[in-house]
């Protein structure tokens, strides 16, 4: 849940990368970590197997500055991917207040993509939060594996498998190349900013 | 004929036509035996003996150990000699019964405690249950059940090892079928019920009463196992009363994410949906090499650095300064307490926290809202970001025209509707920019051959494609081109007066170009100052405007 501090104009809020394991979620935090290291200047927190496998989850603080004279913290969190952690992932999730869904579009992971949906929403109703409605996009990583000649599920039927419902905005993404990772970090910031204005601006 | 001769003559059949005895038959006359002669102390014991071995007999057939006839023969003589000689004393007949104990313990200890189960079996069972560990898969299961599967058809006759494998077996199932739902300790009791039993194989000083033991322990802990999940499935199957009878599987047979959900929840969510796509033809996608030098993961080279990801392994007991230190401290304490129930005393810890609001913190839900961000939400994340352009350039939700979606199926027609490709974010507008921050000019100035060969390779290509040489852009690349190697080859000097060579060459081939190219131009453009000679040279048009143009240079 999104703090707001009236008294020293201070808001937080808590985004959360969600998906399948090995889908590129701590790569898009590793990605905005580097690449916007002059303003964060929080460092990053992440705990990671032997073989770079989040543990436990990954944690990226930062502040983008004053929007009409509040100053404006984001936390970055990722889940563990592994199947076996779920409660870890539940745990993580709670007080989210927007989520990035990282689909891996690699054609062998196309169920695993729509287990972890199925998966986040039962999470999130574990905590009475609706996946429809809090802000939600989705991520379709690693597209640049289509010019190596990796099978990969097609847009169209990510959208149709995982954003049908849902209906959330959706970016094709490389995560490990910085492809859309910003522009799919500013839309769910900005969503998320969106859903509470009324309350604070 | 006398009981104990019946008893010779029903297990006769044991040492060779196994299938004409009659464990009926057997076990009246042991029955028998036991009634007549249950005043005598070490006829029970004798006969338990008996018995035991008869029907190992019976069960293993051919395959039974060499020993048993034997000691089955033996065992028989001395219940025999006890019953027929009844001046016998108390104290003979304890030592008789002591001695045909221990026999009969050592023999138990040699058929149960050697399967043949060598170290590549431990091995390969070893490595099917880690893969489980490291990743619940489809493959990593379909591995965990022939493997089991083929140990459970070789250890059959070994009573204990073919139990732990069965639980083995079970659980391993049991995690493949729940996936992310198996209780979180599903994992660590399927590793310790391996260790148990590779305990049980290697240490060959354990007695059977004492692997009994450890079976015994793990039976109970596999049944109160059972006991749990049997009452956690039974919430879940009631509470999970949605299904997926309304939605109809695309051609693979698959089920869109969410499609178990009641069609009026999924209805509510009426929004446009958009999707921003990557160009195909970008080329910073297609080339491997120049990504695999621009970008590594955040943590491999930033080892000293200040921001580098810290190892919060080491500070787990320290004071607790950020949400990051308390989520993992809720993630502990929940693998300690094995909770993983949101409700939870795991959750304490930010539920304490919950209740210290000090004043003037609000706490609020967000709630998607079809509002637009106010416009200085997007201005201060194009400036975080260092977005030059509006915040309007990327593609806002397409498809206002979008069909309505229902929980009762989507249509191909539906999803064909859905105009994916549109509106395409130029990626290279940020991967530039990533290169500059990250690691300028690093495949150049990393002076390994590696980087020199592209460059190389790309130079040659570059001065190869005769229409590339028209265009202002590839004279730019090459120039870049050759100040890279020159940088990379500062101490070979042969290399650097080719590459001189090269460069002036490619500097007299550019004059010519830039010449071809102002003069088509002149035509339609007029000289922006009559004073700069340049601006006149360039202007000048024609046969005589060139020969001109070669006498003043």
């Amino acid at each position: 849940m999104a703090l707001i501090n009236v008294k020293t104009k201070e808001v937080q809020i808590k985004i959360v990368y969600y998906g399948p394991g090995r889908g590129g979620k701590t790569t898009n935090l590793e990605y905005i970590n580097k690449k916007y290291r002059e303003q964060i200047k929080t460092e990053m927190v992440s705990l990671k197997t032997q073989d770079d496998r989040t543990l436990f989850f990954d944690f990226l603080p930062f502040d983008v500055g004053q929007i009409k004279g509040f100053d404006v913290t984001i936390q970055l969190y990722t889940v563990p991917g592994q199947v076996k952690y779920n409660a870890t992932r539940r745990l993580v999730l709670r007080g989210v207040d927007g989520i990035v869904f990282v689909a891996d579009v690699q054609q062998e992971q196309r169920n695993k993509n729509i287990e972890s949906l199925n998966q986040l929403y039962e999470n999130l109703e574990t905590y009475n939060l609706d996946l429809f409605s809090i802000p939600v996009v989705m991520q379709y990583n690693k597209i640049d594996l289509k010019s190596s000649g990796v099978p990969i599920v097609p847009s169209k039927v990510l959208q149709k498998d995982l954003n049908s419902l849902l209906r959330a905005p959706a970016f094709e993404a490389s995560a490990l190349r910085g492809g859309n990772v910003t522009p799919t970090l500013k839309k769910i910031i900005s969503m998320t900013l969106a859903s509470i204005q009324d309350q604070l601006f | 004929m006398n009981s104990i001769s019946e008893l010779k003559k029903i297990i006769h059949p044991l040492n060779g036509a196994v299938s004409d005895f009659d464990i009926k038959l057997f076990d009246a006359v042991i029955l028998n035996i036991w009634q007549s002669y249950k005043h005598l102390p070490p006829v029970i014991p004798l006969l338990k003996m008996i018995r035991s071995l008869v029907l190992y007999l019976f069960s293993k057939k051919n395959a039974a150990h060499m020993d048993t006839v034997p000691i089955l023969n033996d065992l028989i003589h001395q219940l025999e000699h006890i019953i027929t000689v009844p001046s016998l004393g108390r104290e003979k007949m304890d030592e008789i019964l002591s001695s045909r104990l221990e026999e009969y313990k050592i023999f138990q200890n040699k058929i149960v405690s050697n399967p043949d189960m060598d170290i590549q079996d431990m091995d390969e069972l070893k490595s099917v249950i880690l893969a489980i560990d490291w990743e619940i898969s489809d493959k990593t299961l379909h591995h965990f059940d022939t493997v089991v599967s083929q140990l459970l058809n070789k250890l059959k006759p070994y009573k204990i090892h073919h139990t732990f494998l069965k639980m083995i077996h079970s659980i391993g199932r049991f995690i493949g079928i729940q996936k992310a739902n198996a209780p979180t300790d599903s994992i660590s009791f399927l590793r310790s019920l391996f260790d148990h039993l590779q305990e049980i194989i290697q240490k060959k000083e354990l007695s059977f009463d004492e692997k009994k033991k450890i079976l015994e322990k793990d039976i109970s802990r596999f049944n109160d196992f059972k006991i749990r999940i049997s009452k956690s499935g039974k919430k879940s199957r009631e509470q999970s009363g949605n299904e997926h009878k309304n939605f109809i599987p695309d051609n693979d047979g698959i089920l869109p994410a969410l499609s178990h959900l009641k069609s009026s929840k999924a209805r509510i969510n009426q929004d446009p949906m958009s999707l921003t796509c990557l160009p195909e033809e970008d080329s910073s996608l297609l080339n491997e090499d120049i990504d695999s030098e621009n970008i590594k993961p955040a943590l491999s080279n930033m080892r000293g650095v200040s921001k580098t990801p810290r190892d919060v392994m080491d500070d787990l007991f320290t004071i607790k300064e950020s949400p990051a230190d308390e989520l993992l401290d809720a993630i502990h304490l929940m693998e300690i307490q094995g909770n993983a129930d949101p409700s939870g005393s795991a959750m304490q810890i930010f539920d304490k926290e919950d209740a210290i609001e000090s004043d003037g913190v609000k706490k609020f839900i967000t709630q998607k809202k079809d509002n637009a961000p106010i416009a200085e939400i997007n201005s201060r994340l194009d400036e975080f970001f260092n977005l030059e352009t509006p915040a309007d350039a990327y593609p806002e939700p397409l498809g206002n025209n979008l069909p309505e979606t229902s929980a009762d199926g989507i249509t191909d027609k539906m999803v064909d509707s859905m105009d994916m490709d549109a509106r395409i974010v130029p990626f290279e507008n940020e991967d530039e920019t990533y290169e500059e921050s990250g690691s300028p000019q690093k495949a150049f100035k990393s002076d390994t051959d590696l980087s020199s060969d592209q460059t190389l390779e790309r130079l040659e290509s570059a001065v190869k494609n005769k229409n590339g040489l028209t265009d202002n852009a590839c004279f730019d690349q090459i120039y870049k081109d050759i100040h890279s190697l020159e940088t990379a080859w500062e101490k070979d000097a042969q290399k650097i007066c080719l590459l001189k060579i090269l460069a002036h060459t490619v500097e007299l081939l550019n004059d010519t170009h830039s010449g071809k190219m102002i003069s088509k131009n002149s035509d339609t453009q007029m000289p922006e100052s009559d004073s700069d000679p340049d601006i006149t040279f360039k202007s000048s048009s024609g046969f005589w405007g060139k020969l001109k143009s070669i006498f003043n240079s």
